[in-house]
């Protein structure tokens, strides 16, 4: 049976909602209202909501588990997916730190989804959650696969495992909800976006692990991931990209703060994981400038939007309107969240269109 | 750099860090020119290039850059159309002889032949 997450009332809604300056928006919701039910079926997933809708909460027919099912799989450092299950969901911690980490890591994550957000895991219907550890030979690296997370060792010189850094964990089962709701295409701005997106939720989840405020948070990415031997905070600064790392053998971090900086290149599909310092900043500079706890505005203007009518090829500017929209929409036209939001697209050099 | 050097690089971005280290080797003694120059050719570099998994995020991607020596001719690596970069007419002489191929290769496609020489390249880099 498809359910439709967008209630057809709300969609008529939003598409006569030109007149109010959501014209983006608008036209999303007129395309939805238009589109073929194939179209239709690929489009409207489980967990969303509308940018501009985000006060009425989706209502699904079906029973959503709202319980967190976590497996952690151990590939025995090579490169064969998933791996020997070696924990599942209430079992004992196992003794293997990184197995362990692992699964406290995708418990931290879903306690964000669920209680910060009110959705149950991923795609917003319970999906169990899987990560693999022990990846590959001094494997540096840690990704989502489309399916699962998964995490190497480290070579032990620059990097140790992976699986040591919360806000790591929080950004590759990120890239699942962004996966299950705006789809953003992983090139250019898009995936730039969907790299920051996976940040933001990176941040949040240790933000809310810790019962952090904005001004409190190192808004770092990464933390406790280098070895000694590198000089450096962490992968990334939210708050002050292209600082988080300045050392001989890695050389200084290339994440540009601003559209004036913005780096085109074939590399990185696109350069996805440097660009992304210019909206990641504008999220920590938003989130610091309302105050609180990130994820109770900042975070939840942010998730309406890409939870919202984003278009998988969205930009920069289109994402700066997307969230000043899931601003209004929430908070009020004239609100200090909209100000806030508004305020830090414009300080990195984004207009919203 | 004599017309018979052969230099490969790799270099690799993406990845969750964002990381971007780079390998690469020199050879211009004949064994070992030619060893490489067959595991070169072995590569497909004329496939299309494989989609990536789209539903993927933070995978590595490898651009993989080979330097031919010019005396290469008859070792079974073609001219390739697509690879290559016409010499420019400001070039050195010894640089205008030279031939380039270069791929991007992700890392859910380094496999057979690809992954031998990036391995290879990787390891005699370290050396």
């Amino acid at each position: 049976m498809r359910r439709h997450i967008v209630p057809p009332y709300l969609l008529a809604r939003i598409a006569r909602a030109d007149a109010f300056g959501m014209e983006r928006a608008a036209e999303a919701a007129r395309r939805s209202l238009l589109a073929d039910p194939p179209l239709r079926e690929e489009r409207v997933r489980a967990g969303k909501a509308t940018a501009a809708g985000g006060h009425s909460r989706a209502v699904s027919a079906a029973p959503v588990d709202r319980r967190v099912e976590r497996t952690i799989f151990d590939a025995g450092n090579t490169e064969k997916l998933p791996g020997r299950e070696v924990r599942t969901e209430g079992a004992a911690a196992s003794g293997d730190v990184a197995v362990d980490e692992a699964y406290e890591g995708l418990g931290a994550t879903h306690a964000l989804l669920l209680e910060a957000f009110g959705r149950a895991s991923v795609d917003g219907a319970g999906l169990p959650l899987l990560a693999t550890v022990h990846y590959g030979t001094h494997y540096d690296n840690a990704f989502w696969d489309g399916q699962r997370m998964v995490f190497g060792d480290g070579d032990g010189e620059v990097f140790g495992r992976f699986t040591a850094s919360l806000s790591v964990i929080g950004h590759e089962l990120a890239h699942g909800v962004t996966q299950f709701t705006a789809g953003l295409a992983y090139e250019g701005q898009s995936g730039a976006l969907n790299e920051s997106f996976s940040d933001v939720m990176g941040a949040l989840v240790e933000q809310f692990h810790a019962r952090q405020t904005a001004d409190a948070a190192s808004w770092l990415i990464g933390a406790g991931l280098f070895t000694s031997a590198v000089q450096g905070r962490a992968l990334r600064s939210m708050l002050e990209p292209g600082t988080a790392y300045d050392d001989d053998v890695l050389g200084r971090d290339p994440q540009p703060a601003d559209m004036a900086g913005y780096v085109d290149t074939a590399d990185d599909n696109g350069g996805v994981h440097l660009n992304s310092g210019i909206p990641n900043r504008a999220f920590a500079l938003a989130a610091r400038a309302i105050g609180g706890f990130a994820w109770e505005r900042a975070g939840q203007v942010w998730y309406d939007a890409i939870t919202g009518e984003l278009s998988p090829t969205a930009d920069f500017a289109g994402f700066a309107a997307a969230t000043t929209a899931s601003a209004r929409a929430r908070f009020g036209d004239d609100s200090p969240e909209v100000g806030a939001v508004a305020a830090a697209w414009r300080t990195v050099g984004v207009t919203a269109s | 750099m004599n017309d018979r050097t052969l230099r490969i690089t790799v270099a690799r971005s993406g990845g969750v860090a964002g990381i971007t280290p780079s390998w690469s080797i020199t050879a211009s003694e004949e064994p070992e020119v030619d060893s490489w120059l067959s595991l070169v050719a072995s590569c497909p570099w004329d496939a299309p290039g494989p989609e990536a998994d789209a539903n993927g995020a933070d995978r590595f991607v490898y651009s993989i850059r080979v330097l031919l020596p010019t005396a290469a001719s008859g070792t079974g690596v073609d001219d390739g159309a697509d690879g290559g970069h016409p010499p420019s007419a400001s070039e050195a002489p010894d640089a205008a002889r030279a031939r380039e191929r270069d791929a991007r290769v992700p890392e859910t496609a380094l496999q057979g032949p690809w992954r031998e020489l990036v391995d290879r390249v990787k390891q005699a880099s370290a050396r």
